[in-house]
């Protein structure tokens, strides 16, 4: 165009495409926003989970869990039918965000479900946190700070869980049978530091000892520098926490090193989740480890939604069916104590925080003033069931585990959240920082 | 050539007319697609600026836009202060960290340049990643605010579509400086550039850390428009994505880091709700670029729909000299053209305003 424009003629242009941007911005166009579900029509609930990508497995547990409940409860509540929109957010923040506008504005989505990964669900939480008109449902998005130093009012860990709460109880129970040295091995990301953090802060409560810290990157493809790194006469245990396919190539390995025989294993949720051992085989049975659902809890709310499970999808659920059909109860059970109606969606908000399980495929499960998942925790132990597959089943219940163990919760949140230069080894420092049990006393 | 410019003008003031009252056509949703449209087709043109024009190959882009995106988010999340203030430190953060990176590249070219800069990328990314106080590691900054007067989507949208407009102005100004022909000089043949008295190293620097600055300024908006930023916004999956969008578009063209990143967005943002493996159709159209429109949309426009339109206009020698593939794209400027032509003719190949680019380029320099 340089040729056919001369210098004055381009600031004029330059001048009017300024002057028509600003008359454009002064006047605001229609808005199209939501309106909420108000009280009467379907309500249209955008499920947002991963079905492709490296988590595409587990994001499609989510949705299949989701999808069985209102197969087996009809999806029509107090009057009000539930739509369900999907969409794959292929595990990256950035495309759950445009998803979730999608759904908000374009599809009118009142309620919004997900996502699978921390990062996707802390994406999410700073899309809803100015909508006061939609709801989010939080089922896996473990990130703690999620319900402890940046919690937003309008998405709710229905069904949802801290990635600290099992470790916590692990580093407990790992002290109490007689560990003193322990080796821990995490995935070095947000997950992995929370889960390992948890860990490392309550066994050194009481007077336990991390000997060696190893932090493996997620994705890592081989194992073997950070097994052989291991001396298995340097300590009592290891603690091991790994994510998706990682877990395989960790379990595989730690046979394989010999180290399954020699060093007693606690494992983290995810190392040794139902989604995963779908695909391993000997090397698992007999590991121990901890988390919030146990899919061989004996227990007939589990083993009916167990059962249902297999018979819709042929195979064993995961925590991650169990916690999206936990969050479609929830919001079922709320609905119906409001009656259908959501259009003080404050008042819906109050209800659905306020909601009590009395049981679910987790167990009971209910939210503290914070927002965070009061759940039983499981020490689990994979087994074989009679038709060979892996499974958890439950060695030993510890209800009602607060997401702060049993710190004070404002000492606590006084702290940062675990990161790998935190992993709360030299806190608490007095017994003023604990509300019951306080391990210190007898050093 | 009058018949010409008119549909030149003509297509501009359509598009200018249509970029201003897209908010008013369309819903929410789409405004979104658009204004994400607008920042990532930045990014790609900052790519295109030293792949297209420099002959630069990069693949840590991404690492750029991410200290910008970062950097906005530390200085207003962590350390509290205004937003312009942070925005304008992360931009002068990312020139210096862009200048330092052009450090270790200007020695290198070819393969050996696209290596160091995906290094370099990693890098930043690692950063991100494990650096938890300062970036909050996988799970991100929040909390990062839009612009007071731009916080609606559609305000947003207007905001944006101000700061790419001028930033489009810019590059636009730079590619067809005298800097801008020096740096397409390095392109086509580097090893001359030295012995006509140009600084190479100095040409590569200078260009690395302009399209470093550009890349930043899409990491702000990226970062706004999301009040939030993470790690895989900075990996090298990003980097790549920017340069297949500038691929896909037409290398060494302004419009076709726009129309490339426009395919991306709708690709990634609608006909994902509809079709599952989204991310096949994706690689499709790349591969279906790459082996029938190698100069991308833009380029196998110009060349098929462009030149003829020229030569029925009576600019039959622009014309070819597209369809040589020597004005393909836009790789030259109209200055660029005339050279050419009145080296090869021997006499002066556009009669009107012989004067007049050469002004126009001092200005610009």
């Amino acid at each position: 165009m340089n040729a056919y424009t001369s210098r004055p003629r381009k600031v004029l242009i330059a001048a009017a495409f300024a002057l028509l941007l600003i008359l454009a911005a002064c006047s605001a166009p229609g808005g199209d926003e939501g309106e909420g579900a108000g009280d009467e029509g379907p309500i249209k609930v955008g499920v947002i989970v991963p079905t492709t990508g490296v988590v595409a497995a587990a994001g499609t547990d989510m949705l299949n869990g989701w999808n069985l409940y209102w197969e087996l409860n009809g999806n029509e509540v107090a009057g009000r039918t539930i739509e369900t929109i999907h969409e794959d957010n292929g595990g990256d923040p950035t495309t759950t965000l445009t998803k979730a506008r999608k759904l908000v504005e374009q599809d009118g989505a009142a309620v919004i479900v997900g996502t699978l990964l921390a990062n996707t669900a802390l994406a999410l939480a700073e899309y809803l946190d100015p909508l006061d008109d939609v709801i989010g449902l939080n089922p896996a998005g473990s990130a703690d700070d999620l319900s402890q130093r940046g919690i937003v009012d309008n998405y709710v860990r229905a069904g949802g869980w801290q990635s600290s709460s099992p470790t916590h109880v692990a580093g407990n129970w790992a002290y109490d049978e007689g560990y003193r040295k322990i080796i821990t091995l995490c995935q070095d990301y947000a997950f992995g530091h929370e889960n390992c953090g948890g860990f490392t802060n309550t066994f050194t409560d009481r007077g336990g000892e991390i000997v060696q810290q190893l932090w493996a990157p997620l994705g890592t493809p081989d194992y073997s520098s950070y097994l052989s790194d291991i001396d298995p006469e340097s300590a009592d245990a290891a603690f091991v926490l790994t994510v998706g396919a990682d877990s395989g190539r960790f379990v595989k390995q730690w046979q394989d090193f010999g180290l399954k025989d020699k060093l007693p294993l606690i494992a983290g949720e995810t190392t040794l989740e139902q989604s995963l051992l779908r695909a391993m085989g000997d090397e698992a049975l007999g590991l121990q480890s901890f988390g919030h659902y146990a899919e061989g809890r004996d227990d007939p709310v589990t083993q009916e939604f167990v059962d249902e499970y297999v018979k819709a999808y042929d195979q064993l659920p995961g925590y991650y069916s169990a916690a999206t059909y936990t969050a479609a109860q929830w919001f079922a059970e709320t609905l119906e104590a409001e009656d259908g109606d959501m259009s003080d969606v404050p008042t819906f908000l109050e209800t659905l925080k306020g909601i009590q399980l009395d049981n679910s495929p987790f167990g009971p499960m209910q939210l503290d003033e914070y927002g965070g998942t009061i759940a039983t925790m499981y020490l689990r132990e994979v087994a074989e069931d009679e038709e060979g597959r892996l499974y958890n089943q439950v060695v030993e219940e510890y209800p009602d585990v607060s997401q702060f163990w049993n710190y004070d919760p404002q000492s606590f949140l006084d702290q940062p959240v675990y990161t790998r230069e935190y992993l709360g080894e030299d806190w608490p420092e007095s017994c003023d920082q604990f509300v019951n049990d306080c391990p210190l006393e007898g050093e | 050539m009058n018949g010409l410019r008119i549909i030149k003008w003509a297509g501009l003031a359509a598009i200018v007319g249509l970029a201003i009252a897209l908010p008013y056509v369309i819903s929410s949703f789409y405004v979104n697609m658009a204004t994400q449209m607008l920042f990532f087709g930045l990014f790609a043109l900052s790519i295109n600026l030293i792949a297209g024009y420099g002959g630069m190959v990069t693949l840590g882009q991404a690492g750029l836009l991410g200290i910008a995106g970062y950097g906005l988010g530390i200085f207003y999340t962590s350390y509290a202060l205004p937003l312009g203030v942070s925005a304008l430190l992360a931009i002068i953060s990312t020139i210096v960290v862009a200048a330092f990176l052009g450090l270790m590249l200007v020695r290198a070219s070819g393969v050996y340049f696209l290596m160091i800069t995906l290094a370099q990328g990693m890098v930043v990314w690692g950063i991100a990643q494990r650096l938890t106080t300062l970036t909050g590691g996988d799970n991100g900054l929040r909390g990062i605010a839009r612009p007071p007067f731009a916080i609606e989507y559609w305000s947003y949208y207007y905001f944006s579509l101000a700061v790419v407009a001028l930033c489009v102005f810019m590059i636009a100004r730079i590619v067809r400086s005298p800097f801008g022909l020096s740096l397409k000089g390095v392109r086509e043949a580097e090893t001359r550039m030295a012995p006509l008295g140009y600084d190479v190293k100095r040409i590569k620097l200078i260009a690395f850390t302009i399209s470093g600055a550009f890349a930043g300024v899409a990491g702000l908006l990226l970062a706004m428009y999301n009040n939030f930023f993470s790690p895989p916004s900075v990996y090298v999956k990003a980097s790549a994505e920017g340069l297949l969008m500038s691929i896909l578009g037409g290398v060494g063209t302004i419009t076709g880091a726009f129309v490339g990143s426009g395919v991306f967005v709708f690709v990634t943002n609608y006909v994902s709700g509809y079709m599952e493996r989204w991310p096949t159709l994706l690689g499709l159209i790349f591969v279906l670029t790459i082996l029938f429109a190698p100069d991308g949309v833009v380029g196998a426009w110009q060349r098929l729909v462009w030149a003829p339109l020229l030569r029925r206009f009576g600019a039959a020698d622009e014309a070819e000299l597209i369809e040589v593939g020597v004005g393909g794209g836009g790789l030259l400027s109209d200055r660029d053209r005339k050279v050419l032509k009145s080296a090869t003719d021997g006499d002066s190949a556009v009669p009107e305003e012989p004067s007049k680019p050469v002004e126009e380029t001092r200005a610009g320099s």
